[in-house]
């Protein structure tokens, strides 16, 4: 298969999972028990404003007539008013996309700068002393609750030690980082002993392969060896495992968001499920499976183009 | 020469089998992998993960089944003349801000916890199994319909799927149990339909065809104890992202509603006081990391035991 058709059949591969995607988020609102319109707007509802919305969201026509025209919408860009803000759902979403966005990437940035020089030197001397100690320090890590582990943090380093700020996301770029950082090193080390564990595996097996031994075998010092050869390929994979967790990623940052009150993404559906406020519920988890997906596919297409054989299988 | 293969490990089956039929392919399962006790018994003594997670987990049961005889008090009684205590004699975990003793709460909360972790991985294991096999045994339509709603869930990341099932249901165990189910079901579809392909041209489902056999009794009966192990060994390996996973829905307020105690809503109510009263929010989480450590370990321990007994 050369390269174009490995692109298009991931494309179109992508068809029914968005279509899937568009359907769950459609029936989240749909199987509440009752009449949606009423759940929706609570005690408070008036019956003009009843019938408006179930005028929207078209609840007197057929299940079917509904999905297209919440497709129709979706496609446009249109995803609703929210109930408590009063504007439109897509607007709210952007607003509170940033501090996500932010938490997200600094977090990845965080975790690849523990993690990588680590695991090389873990991969280096397998079952070493360094690598037992790792060994034992990521088993615990994948037992603890990270928002136990975020308000440890904040206890430590923001209460006992006042270093960090308690809350809050910052106006400067400066400001972010230092902000952030709590809130970040904890989604960083939620992460950290899955990426830990499979890029020593990799390394581990970069090592073994015919060209690192080749270039042992040539006299390549070991640091220009690492570099060169077994890196390149290390971090191949280290992209390959941050598309697969990315799920696993942003569910972290909506907990996280929490525990710290960062105003993103995350807050934002935990509010709205207090407040019924369905549409941004819908948008968010929307957003959310459509970041993920795009997300896997930016990956495996990038891996097809670093890696021809992946588009020949 | 051995008569009967009672307690042979996969391995010297298949090797005897291929010595049996020279220049025969020999199916990549024979039959049951569960082999009788004895050698899974033998194989015990040389776990130590498993008895060692074995045992922390039992040792937690037991702490949480007699919680009434090891602490005095009350997990839910309030005592608003004695809130806010630090850990000591009296308190070994201190107590909350309504006086209540947190390490009676921490014991109690355990049964509950570990009850709603058991089902939320036992459910999706159930739906996901029997759905996979159905799909790879009658494949066609029934299977591309149910792959592509295991792809358009797994689009979804797990935590998300959770919260939003459990928005719509709203808050309880009933809505954890269907979220948890609804988000986690995919990947056991996933493994156990692969399995099915490959246990659907294999001998013995030929043989049970031809004894005429309905589907129903050959997918259940015949294929699923075949193809179970795959799946087990992925649900004990996941049981403690599970209970993480649970822990923090009830932590996000989504679970049982108070005043029962259960670990992520201690720590949530403890959210409120980190300026005051660490131990609200510490304490409890380390008995969550205590459960989590026994879990992965006997996880790793049982999923190794039946990796040792199915492959190679």
């Amino acid at each position: 298969m050369s390269l174009p058709t490995f692109v298009l059949r991931r494309l179109l591969q992508l068809v029914p999972v968005l279509f899937g995607v568009v359907l769950v988020v459609f029936l989240f609102v749909r199987l509440i028990p009752g009449d949606p319109a009423l759940v929706m707007l609570g005690a408070y509802a008036t019956e003009a404003g009843l019938t408006a919305l179930r005028n929207d969201l078209g609840l007197d026509r057929p299940v079917w007539t509904q999905f297209a025209i919440f497709a129709g919408q979706v496609l446009s860009g249109e995803l609703g008013q929210s109930l408590v803000f009063r504007r439109p759902v897509l607007e709210v979403i952007v607003d509170r996309l940033p501090p996500t966005v932010w938490l997200t990437v600094y977090a990845v940035v965080l975790s690849l700068l523990l993690c990588v020089p680590l695991a090389i030197a873990c991969a280096l001397k397998p079952n070493g002393t360094l690598d037992q100690a790792i060994r034992a320090v990521t088993t615990l890590a994948l037992a603890m609750p990270y928002f136990w582990l975020g308000l440890n943090l904040l206890i430590l380093f923001a209460v006992i030690l006042p270093i960090f700020p308690v809350a809050g996301y910052g106006d400067t770029f400066a400001e972010r980082l230092w902000h952030l950082f709590l809130p970040a090193l904890t989604i960083a080390l939620h992460l950290g002993p899955t990426l830990m564990r499979t890029l020593r595996a990799t390394i581990i097996e970069v090592m073994q392969a015919p060209h690192v031994e080749f270039a042992r075998t040539k006299g390549l010092p070991r640091g220009k060896l690492i570099r060169r050869h077994v890196l390149r390929n290390g971090l191949m994979a280290t992209v390959t495992i941050l598309g697969v967790n990315i799920g696993w990623l942003m569910g972290g940052s909506v907990v996280i968001e929490n525990v710290f009150n960062i105003p993103g993404l995350g807050t934002l559906i935990i509010g709205s499920i207090d407040a019924r406020d369905y549409p941004v519920i819908q948008g968010v988890a929307l957003v959310f499976g459509l970041l993920v997906i795009s997300i896997n596919l930016v990956t495996d297409l990038a891996y097809a183009a670093l890696d021809p054989r992946v588009a020949y299988e | 020469m051995r008569r009967s293969t009672r307690g042979w490990h996969m391995s010297e089956v298949r090797a005897a089998a291929a010595a049996a039929l020279p220049g025969q392919r020999v199916p990549e399962m024979l039959g049951p992998r569960f082999l009788p006790g004895g050698a899974f018994v033998r194989r015990l003594g040389r776990r130590g993960t498993l008895i060692a997670g074995g045992g922390m987990l039992a040792a937690i049961l037991l702490a949480s089944v007699f919680a009434a005889q090891i602490t005095p008090y009350d997990p839910i009684a309030q005592n608003l003349r004695n809130t806010l205590q630090p850990p000591g004699l009296a308190h070994p975990f201190g107590t909350d801000n309504f006086g209540r003793d947190v390490f009676s709460r921490v014991l109690h909360a355990a049964r509950t916890d570990i009850q709603i972790g058991f089902f939320c991985v036992l459910f999706p294991w159930l739906l996901g199994s029997l759905l996979g096999a159905v799909a790879g045994y009658l494949g066609g339509l029934v299977d591309t319909v149910v792959m592509r709603t295991v792809d358009t869930f797994m689009a979804f990341p797990f935590l998300i799927m959770a919260i939003g099932v459990i928005a719509v249901l709203g808050p309880g165990v009933t809505s954890m149990y269907v979220a948890l189910t609804l988000s986690g079901w995919s990947m056991y579809a996933r493994i156990v339909r692969a399995e099915v392909l490959v246990a659907r041209r294999s001998d013995y489902v030929l043989a049970a065809r031809a004894m005429g056999y309905s589907d129903a009794r050959i997918v259940l009966r015949h294929i699923l104890p075949n193809v179970v192990t795959p799946t087990i060994i992925f649900a004990v390996t996941s049981m403690v992202l599970v209970i993480l996973a649970t822990v923090t829905l009830s932590f996000l307020g989504l679970g049982l509603p108070p005043p029962t105690p259960t670990w992520g809503t201690m720590i949530a109510e403890g959210r409120n006081f980190i300026f005051t009263a660490w131990w609200m929010v510490t304490l409890p989480g380390l008995a969550i990391v205590v459960t989590g450590l026994a879990l992965s370990l006997l996880g790793d321990g049982v999923a190794d035991l039946l990796r040792g007994e199915s492959s190679r």
